[in-house]
């Protein structure tokens, strides 16, 4: 019966598969082997680079003012992406369980700002933040602060900024998870004697995790190379791994070590995100789901 | 002192990236971009800068880039003239003015240091035709064959060029490249807000916990690690790995106080007073002083760097002999003295202080004394030199 049923199915094209593999192969495999190539790389002056099997550039990295820059962004990343849950979560609920009207223009309005560039929404909080800027004017005329900010140029700038940024990578897939819990679950939970923070966690938590998987992902990977929000709000002082990775690239010419960096950086990645999901993985509403 | 509104300034750019950074800068205050430094965006979208230049007509050719010695005077002039310079560089209305005068149609993209723009070029971008590299990046871009071969006979005014400017060692024989302008990287503060007479190098450093965060340097190895050799007396070129640490080292020491490091916002920072002392170039504190007039340019005490800019021709340049004919032209003393209203950098060419704003053409931090300026050391863009200081400039940033 099912293999009757398979044979009628059109089989379609292999062909149209075409785009995506030359697409992956051209724009992604490709320059990711461009970069392995020059992170093993020997340069000898400016410009003379010798492609090859050398260690220098990773064994350089081993350096533990290398390492700390590793750390560092993972840590600030990491810490900016629960800000962004913290703050991403409860608006996705409230979006997807209590409005009734008007929910398209609400979910319209948390993408506004992405039609704008990242430059200039960056830049702004960096008038915003300034020491005696309109946040401090703000503040300061209601009683809440008497000494001018001292944000801008730290890192609370660039965890601001990043929360920002991110917030409606984080909202989509946290909103299209909680789209489809069903009420009767909650009410339920209640009936059976869980008390609201129980149910919340029972019954609405794990119809939201394949979204919080997700949405962790989409702020978190990104975030580790930022390089826009370190510069401006941090103050390009920061150990923040893109902005000293395009250093290597644009100021200290070296692109062995540059690519070294990138390279160590997407392996470090994998390990972590593999970790991750693998943490999740068996979880309800874990791995499979989210992805 | 004369401070053009940010409307003036607009220009017409290519790259997106360039073109919203513009905006910025008309929108973030009485001051546009800063003169040399472009805001480090376009590192984010470097694509763009490629396909704008990929995307430009070639246009005609009519000289082969490659051996232009036969150099025919007659050689025909191209009609596009596509300018890659540091942001707030070249007067606008010295580009429109030759822009009619040739009817040639000009495009300008920004560079944001010369490590930038070599990296650049050396990456392959195309469609430039008239770049302004700093002296000691002119001897490593001809040295790599970046750069076009001048014909001298096409750029007569060369003869208007100070001598003490032209055959300097980056180019001894300016076969690649001519003089643009010329200035010194000190440091500024505003008096208002610190108490001290700062006068040295030692003045910077150690008035930086007093100041902390009030404090910028730019985002630039040769530059902010040189203050730290020549406040211990050391050659802005030294080799010794031990200089540079002590160099790199005392930058760690006051990292913690430095509010920003940064080439384009230290002038908008300061004008804002939201900055109060700036490691930066001699002619972008002028621009501060239409909001703090009482900004003050220091060069310390100890020596600094002075640096040549220059004009110069890519090697794969599609209209070579327009830019040579810009080069020609705009060295004369007029549109040399309207350079500097502009860029507050002194010129290299001789009376061309008299076409110049007077208030600019006499104020010592443009034109230093002759004794001044004989303390002053170059920066010999040695590659073992400059590997030295980007190897310690990332530590600084990594501290």
């Amino acid at each position: 019966m099912r293999t009757r049923e398979r044979d009628r199915v059109v089989a379609e094209p292999v062909w149209l598969i075409g785009p995506a593999w030359v697409y992956d192969l051209v724009l992604l495999a490709a320059p990711l082997l461009i970069v392995v190539a020059y992170a093993f790389a020997d340069r000898d002056g400016f410009f003379t680079i010798t492609f090859g099997l050398y260690g220098d550039n990773l064994r350089r990295l081993w350096d533990p003012v290398y390492l700390r820059i590793y750390r560092d962004t993972f840590l600030s990343a990491a810490a900016a992406t629960a800000a962004c849950l913290a703050v991403g979560l409860p608006l996705a609920y409230w979006l997807a369980t209590r409005v009734r009207r008007h929910r398209t223009l609400l979910l319209l309005l948390v993408i506004v700002p992405f039609w704008t560039s990242i430059l200039i929404r960056t830049y702004a909080w960096a008038l915003l933040l300034r020491p005696r800027g309109p946040l401090y004017q703000v503040s300061h005329a209601l009683g809440i602060v008497e000494q001018p900010l001292n944000v801008l140029g730290t890192w609370k700038a660039v965890v601001i900024g990043l929360v920002y940024d991110y917030l409606p990578l984080m909202v989509f897939p946290l909103y299209v998870a909680l789209e489809r819990l069903d009420r009767s679950l909650v009410d339920a939970a209640k009936d059976l004697g869980a008390n609201r923070v129980r149910a919340f966690l029972r019954a609405t938590m794990p119809v939201a995790m394949p979204g919080v998987v997700t949405g962790c992902l989409l702020v978190f990977i990104p975030m580790t190379g930022e390089y826009v929000v370190p510069t401006f709000l941090g103050g390009g002082k920061g150990r923040w791994f893109g902005p000293i990775v395009a250093d290597q690239f644009l100021e200290a010419l070296n692109y062995p070590f540059g690519a070294a960096m990138s390279l160590v950086l997407v392996v470090a990645l994998l390990v972590v995100i593999a970790a991750y999901l693998r943490a999740f993985r068996g979880r309800p509403g874990g791995l499979d789901a989210a992805l | 002192m004369r401070v053009g509104s940010g409307s003036q300034r607009r220009k017409r750019i290519p790259a997106a990236v360039g073109e919203q950074a513009e905006r910025l800068g008309d929108a973030l205050g009485p001051s546009p971009l800063s003169r040399r430094g472009f805001l480090k965006a376009a590192v984010v979208l470097p694509a763009a800068g490629y396909l704008a230049a990929c995307s430009r007509d070639v246009g005609p050719r009519a000289a082969e880039p490659t051996s232009p010695a036969g150099g025919s005077t007659t050689a025909e002039l191209e009609s596009e003239l596509n300018i890659y310079n540091w942001a707030a560089y070249l007067n606008p209305a010295t580009r429109k003015a030759f822009a009619k005068a040739y009817d040639v149609e000009t495009t300008l993209d920004f560079y944001a240091s010369n490590e930038e723009l070599i990296a650049k070029l050396q990456g392959g971008a195309g469609g430039y035709d008239l770049v302004a590299p700093t002296g000691y990046a002119v001897q490593i871009m001809a040295d790599e064959g970046l750069l076009y071969e001048l014909d001298h006979e096409r750029i007569p005014n060369m003869a208007n060029v100070d001598p003490r400017f032209l055959g300097l060692a980056f180019d001894p024989e300016n076969r690649y490249s001519m003089p643009k302008d010329w200035g010194t990287t000190g440091f500024g503060y505003l008096q208002d807000f610190v108490e001290e007479e700062m006068t040295s190098w030692e003045d910077f450093f150690s008035l930086a916990e007093k100041y902390s965060g009030k404090y910028t340097v730019l985002d630039s190895s040769p530059e902010v690690i040189g203050a730290g050799l020549k406040r211990h007396g050391y050659s802005y070129n030294t080799t010794d790995p031990d200089e540079v640490g002590q160099a790199v080292d005392d930058l760690i020491a006051i990292k913690q106080h430095i509010a920003a490091i940064t080439s384009s916002e230290y002038r908008q920072m300061m004008s804002r007073g939201d900055a109060w002392v700036s490691l930066g170039w001699n002619g972008d504190f002028f621009y501060v002083a239409a909001d703090q007039p009482s900004v003050k340019y220091v060069i310390p005490e100890e020596g600094t760097e002075y640096w040549v800019d220059t004009w110069a021709i890519p090697a794969n340049a599609p209209h070579p002999n327009i830019a040579m004919e810009f080069i020609d032209w705009v060295l004369t003393p007029e549109n040399q003295g309207r350079e500097t209203d502009y860029t507050y950098y002194a010129s290299a060419v001789s009376g061309a202080q008299e076409h110049t704003d007077q208030a600019i053409a006499t104020d010592p931090s443009i034109y230093p004394a002759p004794e001044v300026i004989d303390a002053l050391e170059a920066n010999e863009g040695d590659p073992e030199a400059l590997d030295l200081r980007s190897e310690g400039w990332t530590t600084f940033k990594s501290a």
